[in-house]
């Protein structure tokens, strides 16, 4: 089952590790587990990634498709973030259930990806005010185990870099 | 259509294959940790994902529980990404419903819910890529999940896509060839016994062809079935080893 509970014994001794520097599984308080980062695992899109960090299993996929600009910023491109937590993850997540994390993730994408440093959205302008590159990023969650905002951010910086 | 034949004159179909071949099948197991079972398998173009969850106590109401036998409990998603054109929602949709309830008849057939009252058994179907014959590829992915989770079943659960074109009737059939508006039957088989857990149409068929189309379809199912049997081998032949037996 993906759900654990703890007992507050094992709440206090995991407490007490932190403390001492040392956690769970044998990390120290500031190290990362083992990333593993795979572009272009599916090929019917323009881009995508596939991130395993510990548990976490994220995959995205990118699609470039024709679109209008938006009114205020006639000569950019833009992109629509969409985050399906699938109920593999956890069977909490079937039908509607996952449907408020993956709104809040969302949300924060659309927030990072938001200022000019991120990414440029002048290049995916093809003519100002008629036509441009919508990239639709879309985020799925496989596998929960920790830690999802910085796979996930991960994963759509990969995907973005194998968009072609 | 002008230009797209699906069957040329010397029988090779759009893709190279003859009228009865199936496209490469690699099918894997045990590729998540956290759920109890779980299968990743790709026919073609066509990749799916399973993961299943139980048995375990009935989630929400107490109500629905059968006092006598497990409810199977199954969803079908497929990715936004999947298909050529972006889909909008990924379940929760008509397709996907049906899809669900298609799953969850083929796999009461086949699971012994008899061995777990009262409990609950999750099957969550994704598919990543679709490529045509998505329900058989989402059967065969859930049938190794399932073995994978240490659920008893009657049989393997071995499903294949059949379709009729100039007289031939045509083994799982790619997304063009679905496209092409043709006949086409989604058979679910029990290969031991040869029964059928689910037979779907939804288009027009003279009864004269349908036998020849079943027995397609039929034929290639056990062919699929001779190739997950495989890949189970393989798999508990590398976790005894990984065991020390």
């Amino acid at each position: 089952m993906a759900s654990v509970t703890l007992s507050e014994a094992e709440k206090v001794y995991i407490v007490h590790g932190v403390q001492e520097d040392l956690r769970v599984d044998g990390r120290g308080c500031e190290d990362y587990r083992c990333v593993e980062v795979e572009t272009d695992v599916v090929s019917n899109t323009s881009g995508s990634a596939r991130v395993k960090l510990g548990h976490t299993d994220i995959l995205v996929g990118v699609k470039a498709e024709m679109g209008t600009p938006k009114l205020e910023k006639p000569n950019e491109g833009y992109l629509e973030f969409f985050v399906d937590c699938s109920a593999s993850a956890t069977p909490e997540f079937e039908g509607r259930g996952g449907d408020d994390l993956g709104t809040e993730i969302a949300n924060t994408l659309y927030r990072i990806f938001n200022n000019k440093s991120s990414v440029d959205l002048k290049t995916l302008c093809i003519s100002p005010r008629e036509h441009c590159w919508v990239l639709y990023v879309d985020v799925l969650l496989l596998e929960c185990g920790g830690n999802l905002f910085d796979a996930i951010s991960i994963a759509v910086k990969a995907a973005l870099f194998n968009t072609r | 259509m002008a230009g797209l034949e699906l069957l040329s004159d010397q029988g090779y179909r759009v893709d190279g294959r003859r009228a009865g071949e199936l496209r490469k099948i690699q099918a894997r197991m045990g590729v998540f940790a956290q759920a109890d079972g779980s299968a990743y398998i790709e026919q073609g173009n066509t990749k799916a994902l399973a993961v299943v969850y139980g048995p375990h106590e009935i989630r929400g109401s107490r109500a629905r529980a059968l006092p006598d036998r497990a409810l199977v409990n199954c969803q079908y998603s497929s990715a936004t990404f999947s298909t050529g054109e972006r889909k909008r929602r990924p379940h929760g949709d008509r397709k996907s419903c049906e899809m669900g309830l298609q799953l969850r008849q083929t796999f009461e057939a086949a699971i012994l819910t008899q061995l777990h009252p009262r409990s609950q058994i999750d099957i969550y179907v994704q598919v990543l890529q679709a490529d045509g014959g998505t329900y058989a590829a989402c059967v065969n992915a859930a049938t190794l999940a399932v073995l994978d989770a240490g659920i008893p079943m009657r049989d393997f659960v071995c499903a294949c896509s059949a379709g009729f074109v100039d007289g031939t009737a045509l083994a799982d059939l790619s997304h063009v060839e679905e496209a092409a508006g043709g006949p086409q039957l989604a058979l679910a088989l029990l290969p031991a016994s040869g029964q059928i857990a689910l037979l779907e149409m939804d288009a027009r068929l003279h009864e004269d062809h349908l036998e020849r189309v079943l027995e397609a379809a039929a034929q290639a199912a056990r062919d699929v079935h001779t190739l997950l049997d495989r890949v189970v081998r393989q798999h508990v032949r590398e976790a005894s080893i990984l065991l020390g037996d």
